[in-house]
């Protein structure tokens, strides 16, 4: 019992927040922009190998870094949709996804030429649990994610609920056209979700280094999981990713706990099909999501 | 009559979207405080003359002027920005947002305080004081309407354009509306209305106009439209049973270009002539437009003898 705990509930619990994070980028992008962003997975990485960098260089504690590397992510990611995007934006929708695609092969290459293709990680030490009751452990840096992702969600329902800029962008995912005929500076909502949906993508993309290790592929191995909770929670449905990033992630970590037997219920090897096999379900049987968002 | 004393002008204004044309040639202008009213069977262009104001409809020739000034082919932002308020027939407010938030995006573009606009409005439209809070989606469809009206005259506009904004509402509902364009427009704000319920539309009207195929056919003042025997005919006659043609506003949801380019080729067969057959935009009578909430009450208030449902023409 206590190792469900220790092995697979906390582990659900840190791999779900960091999810929801990376979700509530990908359904405000479809949402608002009104495009399945591939390209997203990178921008995680890019958070990641920039606080890399910054902890490198100064020798400072990581998480030190986090605003910077989620602001520096999100002024990557306007140039990219000025450069890449922006041009792209009246045409038909299957084009900026196609062109999402081909920024993410550019980046990941851009990324492993200047920081390089070999495993990374932010500090040297090892991390040791608190033991609590003899037997529960609680690593520090799980504590720590949780918390600022929970801290990162509420800034997210503040924004959405309480501000100008927030209402627009909830405006302009009801109804782009009618927000524009509203007077609405639709680019300017344009350039706000990019800055929210990177900075999200980057503290992920930090948090899921700080938890293992910094890797050039670890933004494209979170993508599937990430746009699984996106449309688990419905397409454009904040809070709906939220729930749906925690969702994914548990499920993962709770499928390879031995429910049955005492062999895991699935090998470890295919806990990334668990995803997989939870979009799939949910494009069958309730293509809305949790939240009813969008239907394509 | 001069061109300087209008709000809104458009001066033989030929459009359309693509490579067809819908409108040619139509001349409307709208004077300070003036209610004016577009009528005419479905597709004759009504909805893309408001859509040329709007930027939204390629001008192949004409002037646009707005309070004197040309803006002919200005993008919808610019418009807008310029004080033309447009409330579209259908998906006219944001439905997840609140009753309220609709209001505050409404007001995007004032930097002031707006909110004791916001209780004006909420003074105005009564119902909606009680639920500020609720998402706009959850709404009647005269409550939204509401919202809608409300949103945009959250800045002060320069013209307020409504697209059949009774359309698909019971004739209760109906008559709430045109009473409170009346009072809004009693403040001084000038409106450009498309109207399916035409008889009760130009009895609020200052002046009217009659679009048939995308041109001009009639021009008068409400009583003079009211009188007229061809618009009874061919307007009111058939098409005047305001339940009747509803359904006809309903029907185009998903985007009012493409509805418009199909009624164009369904009006063919009636082009240029005064007695043309109404059938084409009059479904068969009390065909649903007020399942909302069942009433079929005649119409209150406005004077407006009901049309005689079932007979095509006189």
């Amino acid at each position: 019992m206590i190792d469900f705990v220790n092995f697979h509930l906390i582990p659900g619990l840190v791999l779900g927040s960091i999810y929801a994070l990376g979700a509530i980028g990908v359904t405000l992008t479809f949402g608002i922009l009104r495009f399945a962003n591939f390209a997203h997975g990178e921008t995680m990485t890019l958070g990641a190998y920039f606080t890399l960098t910054l902890t490198a260089l100064t020798g400072l504690h990581p998480l030190l870094f986090l605003p910077v590397a989620m602001a520096l992510t999100a002024l990557a990611i306007l140039g990219m949709d000025r450069l890449f995007f922006r041009p792209l934006r009246h045409g038909s929708t299957i084009i900026l996804v196609i062109a999402s695609f081909g920024l993410m092969l550019m980046v990941r290459s851009l990324v492993q030429i200047v920081w390089g293709a070999k495993l990374q990680s932010f500090s040297k030490g090892i991390d040791l649990p608190w033991i609590l009751f003899d037997t529960l452990r609680i690593f520090p840096k799980h504590v720590v994610i949780v918390c600022a992702a929970l801290v990162l969600m509420l800034a997210v329902h503040l924004l959405l609920g309480r501000t100008r800029a927030g209402k627009a962008m909830r405006a302009m995912a009801d109804s782009p056209d009618l927000a524009r005929l509203t007077g609405i500076d639709t680019e300017r909502v344009i350039r706000t979700t990019w800055i929210v949906g990177a900075g999200l993508a980057a503290a992920a993309g930090v948090f899921l280094a700080y938890d293992t290790h910094v890797h050039t592929n670890m933004g494209f191995r979170m993508l599937l999981p990430v746009f699984a909770a996106a449309l688990l929670g419905g397409i454009g449905r904040p809070y709906g990713a939220m729930a749906g990033g925690l969702v994914i992630g548990m499920a993962e970590e709770l499928s390879t706990y031995p429910w049955i037997g005492t062999e895991p219920l699935l090998p470890p090897g295919y806990k990334a099909g668990v995803a997989f096999a939870i979009m799939v379900v949910i494009l069958i049987w309730r293509p809305s999501g949790l939240f009813r968002g969008r239907v394509f | 009559m001069a061109p300087e004393s209008s709000i809104l002008e458009l001066d033989r204004v030929t459009g359309g979207y693509g490579g067809a044309e819908i409108i040619h040639e139509v001349s409307v202008r709208v004077a300070p405080a003036e209610v004016v009213v577009l009528i005419g069977p479905n597709g004759a262009g009504k909805s893309s003359v408001m859509n040329a104001v709007l930027g939204r409809l390629r001008v192949d020739g004409g002037r646009i002027r707005l309070a004197g000034r040309d803006i002919t082919g200005a993008p919808p932002e610019q418009v807008v920005r310029r004080g033309v308020c447009y409330v579209p027939q259908t998906e006219n407010v944001f439905p997840n947002l609140s009753v309220n938030e609709n209001l505050e995006m409404g007001a995007y573009i004032r930097t002031d305080d707006f909110q004791p606009r916001i209780e004006e409005m909420y003074d105005l439209f009564p119902p909606l004081a009680e639920r500020r809070r609720a998402p706009a989606g959850t709404l009647s469809g005269g409550q939204r309407q509401m919202v809608a009206i409300a949103k945009a005259l959250m800045v002060d506009p320069v013209v307020l354009l409504l697209d059949e904004p009774t359309a698909g509402l019971s004739p209760r509902v109906r008559g709430d509306i045109f009473r409170v364009v009346s009072e809004i427009n009693a403040r001084g704000v000038p409106i450009l209305m498309v109207e399916q319920n035409a008889k009760q539309a130009i009895a609020i009207a200052d002046r009217g106009y009659v679009l048939v195929d995308g041109r001009n056919r009639l021009e008068g003042t409400g009583a003079g439209l009211l009188a007229d025997p061809d618009v009874g005919a061919t307007f009111l006659g058939g098409g005047g049973d305001s339940r009747v043609d509803a359904p006809a506003g309903e029907a185009g949801d998903a985007g009012s270009h493409s509805e418009n380019r199909r009624g164009e080729v369904g009006m063919q067969g009636g082009e240029g002539r005064h007695d043309a057959d109404p059938e084409p935009e009059a479904p068969a009578p009390g065909s649903g437009a007020d399942a909302s909430d069942g009433r079929e009450t005649a119409k209150p208030g406005t004077g407006a003898p009901t049309g005689n449902p079932g007979a095509g023409r006189p």
